[in-house]
């Protein structure tokens, strides 16, 4: 088992990263920035080192730094979290190659399911339902307009390194297809460096729905069960819950068996999760595999009773997965809701001070966080700043509490998106579980027309 | 009003923060005065406690910061202070053999290098943005060093 653990992270997933790391005895590290230096996570740690100032770029992106600041505290491994360097392959093959442990796949995987286009090929092959599109990248328009056509309109153009739903635009005819291809091919090269896109048939109300796996070194793969994150705003999510209301449980089983023949097809180790969206007609197509841990790991938490980063740790450090597939057990409805700085009814970052903080509880609630009264938030870093998790024995209970402790949440100083979660979740079409991934720019759409009157 | 109330009136008044109190009871007017200033001290309330209310504070002392200590000393505003501008380890020589490359009391000059901070086996060596005399180094030959930690002050006068 590693004797010290180097977190390249920040803000709430740093903190979930150090409590595992507590819990099983190993020694952390925490990296920050100048901005950082009050930062929770840095005050958690055992050690800390400051690596760079405010940019992201200059500081947790910035590899040599983090490499350096394992070498000088002496950390055996690094758990890069989510966003930032964990699905970096580059990173971790220079992890590799220092000698310290990188806490997630092998460099080889991340490249290969990374890359959606190339996921995509690899998910066909393996027999995995996708959704109808391009073979691989389009180079240019009349590739692009036959495929299309093919498809049949509406399509998706989506750029092949991008990801967290950016970089993609709809096209619902050839006429839009024709005016703006090559720019939506200059976006993705500026964003993501790579203008390579692909196309795919755009469903109708479709829910995107993935599937937890976790993997070992020795062969072993099992699925935790799924989570419904359809409640997205610009592809960005927002509310996520396990299990997923409607789904039927031959879908169910389904969808997992798909999940688990993928990994077995790509020599993965470590926790990942696939992402499908599901039709309303009840197909469901694989989109993307995140090959990290994710922010709403926690629902699948709830439901399992599992720690999804100490699992993780344990099998990075060459242990086999403690459980098969028949002892995983799912138990009652949990229900995560992001808390962003973010103003409820434009979504314009809100960085500033938090000059009041009352952090809701009682049973079966969870709150994961950086924040605390009196801290900064800066307008360098992503505008989340917590998550809050309910678990209740059934979906019912857990709106109760989802509910009752989103107005128990207090954040003084700062505009949150409190307000807009508390709408989404008393919303019919959440209630019933009919949502799709239309439903939440639906009601904000619904709610600016409703306020202009 | 009773010789044992009047006392008992005085012992309470002298034992208070009150300078001035006048009580009327039963036809009898008792005044007392105390301390030069007539004018009633302003009302001071106790500061609302403070909402910056840090976090925990047990992680404070349990924190190691690498190389944290020398920020905490008072810097003369005469003197430049060069930082760090990446994270690796600290030395003062080329080699564990060589000489170092400055001493306290030499003079340096825009271009010297002054130390090396060692990362992922390379080496890098850091220049003087100025000239001017050293002052203080402020790290142990071959601890580590943080981004933005001081590496030595310097007298730009000289």
């Amino acid at each position: 088992m590693f004797k010290k653990i180097l977190i390249a992270n920040r803000g709430e997933i740093a903190i979930r990263i150090i409590r595992a790391c507590k819990e099983l005895g190993i020694a952390t590290v925490a990296v920050h920035s100048t901005e950082d230096e009050r930062a929770l996570h840095v005050r958690f740690a055992d050690e800390s080192v400051c690596i760079g100032p405010a940019e992201s770029g200059k500081s947790y992106l910035n590899i040599p730094a983090v490499i350096a600041a394992a070498e000088v505290t002496g950390a055996d491994a690094i758990h890069p979290g989510y966003g930032y360097l964990s699905e970096n392959a580059a990173f971790a093959e220079i992890c590799e190659a220092c000698r310290i442990t990188f806490i997630g796949p092998k460099a080889s995987a991340i490249a290969l399911m990374g890359q959606k286009a190339t996921a995509r090929d690899t998910a066909m092959k393996a027999g995995v339902p996708c959704i109808p599109g391009s073979d691989g990248t389009v180079a240019d328009l009349a590739t692009a307009k036959s495929v299309a056509a093919a498809i049949g309109y509406p399509v998706m153009v989506k750029a092949a390194a991008g990801g967290g739903g950016k970089g993609m635009r709809r096209f619902w005819s050839e006429e839009e297809l024709v005016a703006s291809f090559d720019t939506v091919r200059n976006e993705a090269q500026s964003a993501f460096g790579d203008g390579s896109v692909y196309i795919e048939k755009m469903l109708i109300e479709p829910k995107h729905i993935e599937i937890q796996i976790m993997a070992d070194t020795f062969g072993n793969a099992i699925h935790l069960g799924e989570r419904e994150c359809s409640v997205q705003r610009r592809h960005q999510k927002l509310i996520e819950e396990s299990p997923s209301p409607i789904l039927p449980a031959a879908t169910r089983a389904k969808m997992a068996e798909a999940a688990l023949l993928l990994v077995k097809n790509i020599d993965y180790s470590s926790v990942g999760t696939m992402e499908f969206l599901y039709d309303k007609r009840g197909e469901f197509f694989f989109i993307e595999m995140n090959t990290r841990i994710q922010v709403e790991h926690t629902v699948t938490e709830c439901v399992t009773g599992l720690d999804l980063v100490k699992e993780q740790i344990r099998i990075a450090a060459g242990q086999p997965l403690r459980f098969k597939q028949e002892d995983i057990r799912f138990s009652g409805a949990a229900i995560e809701c992001r808390i962003n700085a973010e103003d409820p009814t434009t979504f314009i970052p809100c960085p500033g001070t938090i000059t009041e903080l009352n952090i809701p509880g009682g049973p079966g609630v969870r709150v994961d966080t950086g924040i605390y009264a009196g801290a900064r938030i800066s307008p360098y870093y992503d505008s989340m700043i917590a998550k809050l998790i309910v678990h209740g024995i059934d979906r019912e209970e857990a709106l109760a509490k989802m509910r009752r402790s989103l107005s128990e949440f207090h954040v003084g100083g700062i505009k949150t998106t409190i307000p807009i979660c508390l709408t989404a979740i008393k919303a019919d079409r959440f209630i019933d579980g009919t949502y799709s991934t239309a439903t939440l720019d639906e009601i904000i759409a619904a709610q600016k027309e409703a306020d202009k009157r | 009003m009773k010789l044992s109330d009047l006392e008992k009136l005085v012992a309470l008044f002298e034992t208070s923060g009150i300078t001035e109190m006048e009580v009327e009871q039963e036809g009898s007017r008792v005044v007392l005065k105390k301390g030069a200033p007539v004018v009633a001290p302003p009302l001071v309330y106790a500061p609302a406690p403070h909402q910056h209310i840090s976090a925990p504070a047990i992680a404070e002392t349990s924190l190691h910061h690498v190389g944290g200590d020398a920020r905490e000393n008072v810097p003369n505003p005469n003197y430049k202070v060069i930082l760090s501008p990446m994270v690796g380890t600290f030395y003062r020589s080329g080699s564990p053999t060589a000489n170092p490359f400055v001493e306290t009391g030499g003079a340096i000059r825009k271009g010297q290098v002054l130390c090396i901070i060692e990362a992922m086996k390379l080496m890098n060596e850091i220049e003087s943005e100025i000239d001017g005399k050293i002052v203080r180094i402020f790290p142990e030959n071959g601890s580590p060093v943080e981004f933005g930690e001081p590496l030595f002050e310097i007298d730009p006068r000289s």
